[in-house]
């Protein structure tokens, strides 16, 4: 009798079981930047897609859940967390002949612990009116005095600036950053306040001349029938290009340790880096495709006319570099008290 | 009832120790950092982050008290027009989000925004470069939009205490030839003043947790720290140290109120609720500055943003609509009706044992200490309560696998029910310290002349307590139910695959600055917060008559 209770007091409460046809998904990307792609693999593949999304906290919960965790798959934007599942010894392996050959190497993990599906260059953004084109042309040049008091960023131990600054000590050295940073800081037209969208903004507005974000928020302000005058106030400008590039960010995917549905999350996994699935998401938020047989949308494409078209990245620093130093980038932002 | 054994004793520290978890857990993660950064820390950027807390915490602690106990003694204590319309529309800014509402206020103040758009105009200036406007992105913005926004806390506690002493309290005024200024600061106040620090320390736990308001507003205060440890410096337990010295801070606060507390023996008698309820006449002058400053608020605090979220909604009706809002609402509604139940139900038990003279000293110190959880910063609580509970899930799982071959997986993780545990663990809080004033108002010599008189406790409870302390109690209910129905991270980290209840749809937009699409759903927000709101309302208004 007792036994049959507690079979069945399981039965009830147990919803771990894998269910064919089915995958789990943590994510920390904005549930309507990845509705359409999901429908999209529902509708291909017959498969559910659950969702859990979440800003932070998600590795933490994958990891006290432990080898009875639901997630299958952690979608997240940002290198430091991709790197951060793998270190945590949250994800496995994804061996999958199908996404080596659409994913560069450089853009996955090498044990296929995570797997880029979109890159996003943090780029710099000028006045039309007020800075003549080609007057700054690289990161180091955000730092340049003659640029005081022009210059709007959001805060500085935002992820996306945490990337830029790790890259930055990643390419010259601690030292130099640190000089950088401390310029930059010098260069600020007001406090670091708001996101990339309230920066561009800023420019419109006249509070500075230049602004820094990563360059799909164009995309996005240019969308909006109320905003559109803030992208058409200002100039991109892709740095580094006549130089070792411009740093780029991902976004991706890792497989759990524990996932249930592993088939299926391969599933998924194969068909985010396909060149269909990679298309759609190019054009719906106009990051950049990692699978390289898929060009970026004809928007990017518009506004990376003055560089010929293509976008020279730097691929001398490598991502898993950008996300280990990130710690020091921390310090680095307090040492310069850059946020106050 | 309440008998004095070792049962009902171990009972109390059991509850307050269950509700207690997250903090420890809290407590427990913070013996693990990767680093200890204190000497990087104190040496750069943690003092002023500290004074920013302090600045911003307590400035806007005091200016919603004041707000807040000013509005409630006008409307329960003198003869202003309207003021039933008054009672229920002074509540409404509380039932908004107030990272929307900071939101809306920044985009107001502006370049771009109608403020100084009809600025340009009216000085004729062309652009940024010809004028100075003072920018609102900052501490004197987040200290106005946070108090704008709590003052209904400290209103909703004071008020009841000022309407029922309003009868006698004129009484003795006239006696002794008060003027009606000179009674409120004299007798009104202090009377009222539990109760309105219950609401001041609300404000300030609420605040001191907060990142939405300060992110968007630059104030960089050690939530900022906090999260930049954990999530960019990969060290949750350092990042769980610093949060130990504001929960630190905190608890002292909780101590001295109730040193306070104790201190302050002024009880009321059912029989000031008896006394015909007269109200100080006001002069016309006094009657229209009384006005201005009551609607005052309510179109600062509501009308403004609520408006512009209409004519965002409007605007953008075919982004800001989903058919799915029904599905939503339910969700809110259901989960802050239960999490109200659950709250208050602990609240009485707890609040009933702090009134006993019998205490066990461990059990006073777990009640007190389970109530700081409010003013950790959401994410870090979230954490608090899924690490102990996945844990407990997978010693079960283990334990049943071992001995009966079964896998129970993850029984309490991923489910609702940790959810209502998370609400009941964070507003405790607020549910204790709404029983605990009401109750300090009604006196033991009540209870030990019904008991000669032959009641017996559950009768003395009933008819005695339950209609002094029923105003008290359903205010504190409706702080938690608007309270669950904004909540936010422990929401988003701890609901079931594909559930989205009004503050995730509504955050998923308001994150990325895209009002536009957040405006329906935040107003449907605000609607739900009202019907509660209504309700008391109903009940304070018929009581006062």
């Amino acid at each position: 009798m007792k036994k049959y209770l507690l079979v069945a007091f399981a039965t009830a409460f147990c919803s771990t079981t894998a269910i064919a046809g089915e995958v789990n998904i943590y994510s920390y990307r904005q549930a309507f930047l990845t509705q359409q792609l999901f429908a999209e693999f529902e509708r291909k593949t017959g498969h559910k897609v659950n969702v859990l999304v979440a800003k932070k906290g998600l590795l933490e919960k994958v990891k006290s859940e432990g080898k009875n965790t639901k997630a299958d798959v952690i979608m997240t934007v940002d290198i430091s967390n991709l790197y951060k599942i793998k270190e945590m010894g949250l994800s496995q392996s994804v061996n999958s002949p199908l996404v080596e050959a659409n994913v560069p190497a450089s853009m996955r993990d090498v044990d296929g612990k995570w797997i880029g599906l979109s890159q996003r260059a943090r780029i710099i953004y000028t006045s039309k009116d007020r800075v003549k084109v080609g007057a700054i042309n690289s990161y180091s040049d955000l730092a340049d005095p003659k640029w005081k008091g022009k210059i709007c960023i959001r805060s500085g131990t935002n992820k996306y600036n945490i990337g830029l600054i790790s890259y930055m000590i990643n390419r010259h050295g601690e030292e130099k950053a640190y000089e950088w940073l401390k310029g930059l800081k010098n260069n600020l037209a007001r406090k670091p306040k708001g996101n990339d969208r309230a920066q561009i903004k800023a420019v419109y507005e006249g509070v500075c001349d230049i602004a820094v974000g990563n360059h799909y928020y164009y995309g996005k302000i240019l969308d909006n029938q109320d905003q559109k005058v803030w992208a058409n106030s200002v100039n991109l400008v892709w740095p580094d290009q006549s130089g070792q590039g411009s740093h780029i960010n991902l976004a991706g995917i890792a497989l759990t340790k524990y996932a249930k549905n592993k088939d299926v999350a391969i599933e998924l996994i194969e068909f985010l880096s396909s060149d269909y699935a990679q298309k759609i998401y190019a054009e719906a938020n106009n990051e950049m495709p990692v699978n390289p047989n898929v060009p970026v949308s004809d928007k990017v494409k518009s506004w990376l006319k003055n560089v010929g078209g293509k976008l020279k990245v730097d691929t001398n620093v490598s991502l898993s570099d950008v996300a280990e130093k990130s710690k020091d980038a921390v310090k680095l932002v307090n040492k310069t008290s850059f946020n106050e | 009832m309440l008998q004095d054994n070792k049962y009902l004793q171990l009972t109390v520290g059991g509850i307050a120790f269950i509700i207690a978890i997250p903090l420890i857990a809290i407590l427990f993660i913070s013996f693990y950092p990767e680093e200890l950064l204190w000497e990087h820390y104190l040496s750069t950027v943690f003092p002023s982050y500290l004074l920013n807390t302090l600045i911003y915490t307590f400035g806007s602690s005091i200016v919603a008290t004041i707000l807040g106990t000013t509005s409630a003694w006008i409307v329960s204590s003198t003869n202003i027009p309207g003021r039933n319309i008054l009672n229920w529309v002074l509540l409404f800014p509380f039932a908004i989000p107030a990272y929307v509402v900071a939101f809306v206020y920044a985009e107001l103040f502006e370049y771009s925004g109608l403020i100084q758009t009809l600025y340009r105009w009216i000085f004729d200036y062309k652009s940024y470069a010809e004028y100075s406007f003072f920018d609102f992105r900052n501490m004197g913005g987040a200290i106005f939009v946070s108090s704008i926004v709590m003052y209904p806390y400290v209103f909703l506690m004071a008020r009841p205490a000022f309407v029922q002493q309003a009868g006698y309290v004129l009484e003795i005024t006239k006696t002794m030839g008060h003027s009606s200024l000179n009674s409120f600061f004299k007798i009104s106040l202090p009377i009222a003043m539990p109760s309105i620090l219950v609401g001041s320390i609300l404000v300030l736990m609420e605040t001191m947790g907060d990142f939405g308001v300060v992110s968007l507003f630059g104030v960089h205060t050690l939530t900022f720290v906090i999260y930049d440890v954990w999530l960019e410096m990969n060290d949750m337990g350092f990042a769980a140290q610093i949060a130990l010295v504001i929960l630190v801070f905190v608890f002292l606060l909780i101590y001295l109120d109730k040193v306070y507390r104790n201190r302050q023996k002024i009880y009321l008698s059912t029989n000031s609720l008896l006394k015909p309820y007269r109200l100080i006449e006001l002069s016309k002058g006094q009657k229209i500055l009384s006005l201005v400053f009551c609607w005052g608020l309510f179109i600062l605090g509501f009308a403004v943003p609520a408006l512009i979220l209409l004519d965002y909604s409007i605007r953008f009706f075919d982004q800001a609509y989903t058919d799915k809002f029904n599905e939503y609402l339910f969700n809110s509604f259901s989960l802050a009706v239960t999490g109200v139940f659950f709250v208050m139900l602990f609240s009485i038990i707890l609040g009933y044992y702090s009134r006993r003279k019998k205490h066990f000293k461990i059990n006073n110190f777990l009640i007190s200490f389970c109530r700081i959880g409010y003013a950790v910063p959401g994410g870090v609580f979230a954490i608090g309560v899924f690490v102990p509970f996945a844990m407990f899930d997978n010693f079960i799982d283990e334990y049943m696998i071992k001995y009966f071959n079964i896998s129970t997986g993850l029984l309490i993780s991923g489910g609702v029910i940790l959810l209502i545990y998370a609400y009941v663990a964070k507003f405790i809080n607020v549910g204790v310290g709404s029983v605990e004033s009401s109750l300090q108002r009604v006196s033991h010599t009540m209870d030990d002349v019904a008991l000669l008189m032959g009641h017996n406790k559950f009768n003395i409870i009933s008819k005695i307590h339950f209609p002094l302390i029923k105003v008290g109690i359903i205010s504190g209910s409706i702080i938690i139910f608007v309270d669950i129905v904004k909540e936010l991270p422990a929401t988003l980290l701890l609901r079931p695959f594909n559930y989205e209840t009004l503050a995730t749809f509504v955050y998923q937009y308001a994150s990325d600055d895209l009002i536009e699409q957040a405006s329906m759903g935040a107003l449907i927000m605000v609607l739900l917060g009202m019907i509660p709101v209504s309700i008391l309302c109903y009940f304070t208004n018929t009581n006062s008559k």
